[in-house]
């Protein structure tokens, strides 16, 4: 067999021998072929041990009460509002937000059309720094007045009406 | 006396066994679809364990990991009415698990990041995630090497890790873990070679 290190077109077999993954019948050439390599048989060799180091790391034990917590999950989500299960499951489906995604994008897309393209007119009412959004003094004291005059009219009104 | 050679029997029993298996977490999936409940309940009493085995060797944190295992099954939930038998059932499960972990990972490295930028002084230390409390597996075994096997995984890139992983622990093919990642076999199997060539290179003093 050619050198799976040198002509990379099986180098996978080399890590799949190490994990003992190939059957007796795959593994027979390559062990003849380790017999007379160097680089294989230093990487085989390599890969076995990290493969045993990795054993060492046993899987932590399943919470005790995981279930429960999770139907009360299930419970909360199902006693939520429509808004909020459809939220769930258009806007971020299980495998992620494909949906969410451009859904945004379109919102970003509108958004900056609407900068671009929305007659000068009513533009500088989306631009804080315009002068005429600004509020001056004498409007504030204006409004102040005319609120006042509207409270001593709404006095009156009841005495005028009897009157 | 010979060593005992596996069957033809034996391995069409077997490819049969895991067919079935396969068969029956679809089967199981679509019956949670139509709103029975007791199936969902088998999906996670066989499914439970890998899934949170899997995250908390993406996380490396119990709670984060039983936090982030409970909302794969939640995402299950809320998905069973669109769910579709297209794929393995296990492809669509580890794909949700990777992407939470992987997202979490993400966020985890930008907020590391941002702490570093707005206080250099504290290195990151308050916002240290990993449990490292002496877990009991820890103590019996006793040991510096399963930390450091701990640490040698952490080091990885997430992708790498994730690919490690499933190939190590969960034991999937090449395909399955491209599919689950999103990416081409040969990707994949690029990702397991770096990973396995930087474990080799950091737990070397091991072997």
């Amino acid at each position: 067999m050619q050198c799976p290190m040198k002509t990379k077109e099986n180098p996978e077999l080399l890590l799949d021998y190490a994990s003992g993954r190939l059957t007796p019948e795959e593994a027979a050439p390559l062990e003849r072929h380790l017999e007379s390599c160097a680089d294989c048989r230093a990487f085989s060799i390599a890969q076995k041990s990290i493969w045993n180091a990795l054993d060492l790391w046993e899987p932590m034990p399943v919470p005790v009460d995981f279930d429960r917590k999770l139907y009360a999950q299930i419970d909360q989500y199902e006693k939520s509002g429509w808004w909020t299960k459809l939220w769930h499951r258009s806007i971020w489906p299980a495998g992620g937000f494909s949906t969410a995604m451009p859904i945004a994008t379109a919102c970003v897309t509108l958004a900056v059309g609407a900068m671009l393209y929305l007659p000068p007119l009513y533009r500088h009412m989306l631009d804080p720094s315009s002068p005429q959004i600004k509020m001056e003094s004498s409007d504030l004291e204006q409004i102040e007045m005319t609120l006042e005059d509207m409270e001593m009219f709404k006095q009156l009104a009841p005495a005028s009406a009897k009157s | 006396m010979t060593s005992p050679q596996p069957s033809l029997d034996g391995w069409v029993g077997t490819c049969m066994t895991s067919a079935f298996a396969l068969e029956q977490d679809a089967e199981l999936m679509l019956r949670v679809r139509d709103g029975d409940a007791v199936s969902f309940g088998l999906l996670l009493e066989r499914h439970r364990g890998q899934v949170i085995h899997f995250v908390y060797r993406m996380v490396l944190n119990r709670a984060i990991a039983e936090e982030l295992a409970q909302e794969v099954f939640l995402r299950v939930y809320r998905s069973r009415a669109s769910y579709e038998p297209t794929a393995k059932f296990t492809t669509w499960l580890f794909r949700i698990a990777a992407h939470l972990a992987l997202n979490w990972i993400r966020d985890r490295k930008n907020e590391k990041n941002q702490d570093r930028l707005d206080d250099d002084s504290r290195d990151g230390i308050g916002l240290q995630l990993a449990d490292l409390r002496p877990t009991v597996e820890q103590k019996l075994v006793g040991n510096v090497k399963l930390q450091e096997v701990r640490k040698a995984i952490e080091t990885l890139p997430s992708k790498q890790r994730a690919a490690v992983v499933m190939h190590k622990y969960h034991e999937m093919e090449y395909s399955q873990i491209a599919k689950i990642l999103q990416c081409s076999e040969s990707a994949v199997k690029s990702l397991l070679f770096r990973a396995y060539e930087t474990l080799r290179l950091r737990l070397a003093h091991m072997a």
